[in-house]
């Protein structure tokens, strides 16, 4: 490969990286898009049935216009809550559009190919490594998974001694190998045994 | 991989919020702080008369006013904006993965199906992924392979993607050159749904 093409290819992982790690928002945007134009054609509908001399649907825009104008004659109580509405909504638009909205998801470090895994599948992977070191039944390790951390939570079988240290580490290197950044750190805590488990 | 324009959607975001926060606190402004509501109360009624006078200037015919048509012409080119943009979300698929020109030589084009097809046959021969699609986006001008595999329940992800990556640089060398390459490994519904494997 040429100098060239190396660069543009980490250009392309490091965007890819970027995105595929954060939300695009675009639920959230399609939804406010939705609602903003069936607003539009709620007006557009009163203004036409205005136009043609016909009844309003809910008002027809001049009284709306008079109703605005008149917002001092209303009872205080539901304006204001109203408004509060209104800014509070506004406030979660701008935490949502201001937030990076981390998806569940860690890269991978890997030769040729940029490789990014849902942490439900790194957590699967660690808990099979835990049940295996543990000596408990696959479904008694349970593995929760945050961007920087993995917590194991190994269910002992009733009677039997288990190794958590030796379990952390299992998982310890186990994650090391896998190269994710961040790299979460392992912890192990046991569940109260249950008879039969 | 799409080219949905995620700072637009962010953009947008912040607009119609900073838009709901000015009315809102307008709003309240105007019902219980004195200086504002009386400051509403005073113009209220020469701006209803100003209003009215511009609807009775502008009359295209006794009842119809170019203000009401330039209003629902405004109106409706917004909604075309907010459509536009709503369709815009999630596109970049491309269908060409290379295209080289040489003087002598002509001009090759590799169609992404190409690929897409070897890879995909390739990855179905892998025990430890439980399904896996390929497709071809175009990032920033160049394509580049999207590879979503679904993880069998419990295996590494460290063997999954040593296994794809053995599988795309055996591509390269089918290609002659070494296209960009995404690999997503997620765990599906069916993956957790169904048993255990059991890889050494």
């Amino acid at each position: 490969m040429t100098p060239d093409t190396t660069t543009s290819t980490e250009r392309i992982y490091k965007r890819i990286r970027r995105r595929e790690t954060t939300s695009p928002r675009a639920t959230l945007a399609i939804i406010l898009a939705i609602v903003l134009i069936l607003a539009i054609a709620y007006a557009v509908t009163e203004t036409i049935l205005a136009l043609v001399g016909a009844a309003p649907l809910i008002a027809a825009p001049p009284a709306m216009g008079t109703a605005i104008l008149g917002l001092t004659s209303y009872s205080a109580a539901p304006v204001v809550i109203g408004g509060v509405v209104a800014v509070l909504v506004g406030l979660l638009l701008i935490i949502a559009a201001v937030r990076p909205g981390r998806r569940p998801r860690h890269p991978l470090a890997s030769e040729r190919v940029l490789t990014v895994v849902d942490d439900e599948v790194i957590a699967s992977a660690l808990a099979r490594t835990a049940a295996l070191e543990g000596g408990v039944d696959p479904d008694h390790a349970r593995v929760s998974m945050s961007r920087r951390s993995a917590l194991v939570r190994v269910t002992p079988a009733s009677g039997a001694s288990t190794p958590t240290s030796a379990i952390t580490a299992a998982v310890s290197w186990q994650l090391d190998g896998l190269g994710l950044t961040p790299t979460p750190r392992a912890k192990t805590v046991l569940d109260r045994a249950r008879v039969g488990a | 991989m799409t080219s949905t324009r995620r700072g637009l959607n962010r953009l947008f975001l912040v607009i119609v919020g900073l838009l709901l926060i000015v009315t809102g606190l307008g709003v309240i402004a105007v019902v219980t702080v004195p200086a504002v509501r009386d400051g509403w109360s005073s113009t209220a009624p020469a701006v209803q008369r100003s209003v009215d006078e511009a609807h009775a200037a502008s009359l295209l015919t006794p009842e119809v006013s170019w203000i009401t048509i330039g209003v629902i012409a405004v109106l409706v080119l917004l909604a075309g904006l907010l459509i536009a943009f709503m369709v815009k979300q999630g596109h970049g698929r491309t269908g060409r993965l290379l295209r080289e020109t040489r003087e002598d030589e002509g001009t090759t084009v590799v169609d992404a199906r190409v690929a897409e097809t070897l890879l995909e046959d390739a990855l179905a021969r892998r025990d430890e992924l439980f399904a896996s699609r390929v497709t071809t986006f175009d990032v920033t001008g160049t394509p580049t392979l999207n590879i979503a595999v679904t993880a069998r329940r419990g295996v590494s992800p460290r063997t999954v993607a040593d296994a794809v990556d053995a599988d795309v640089t055996a591509l390269d060398s089918v290609l002659g050159r070494q296209v960009p390459a995404y690999l997503h490994i997620s765990g599906g519904f069916r993956a957790r749904t169904t048993a255990r494997a059991r890889v050494r």
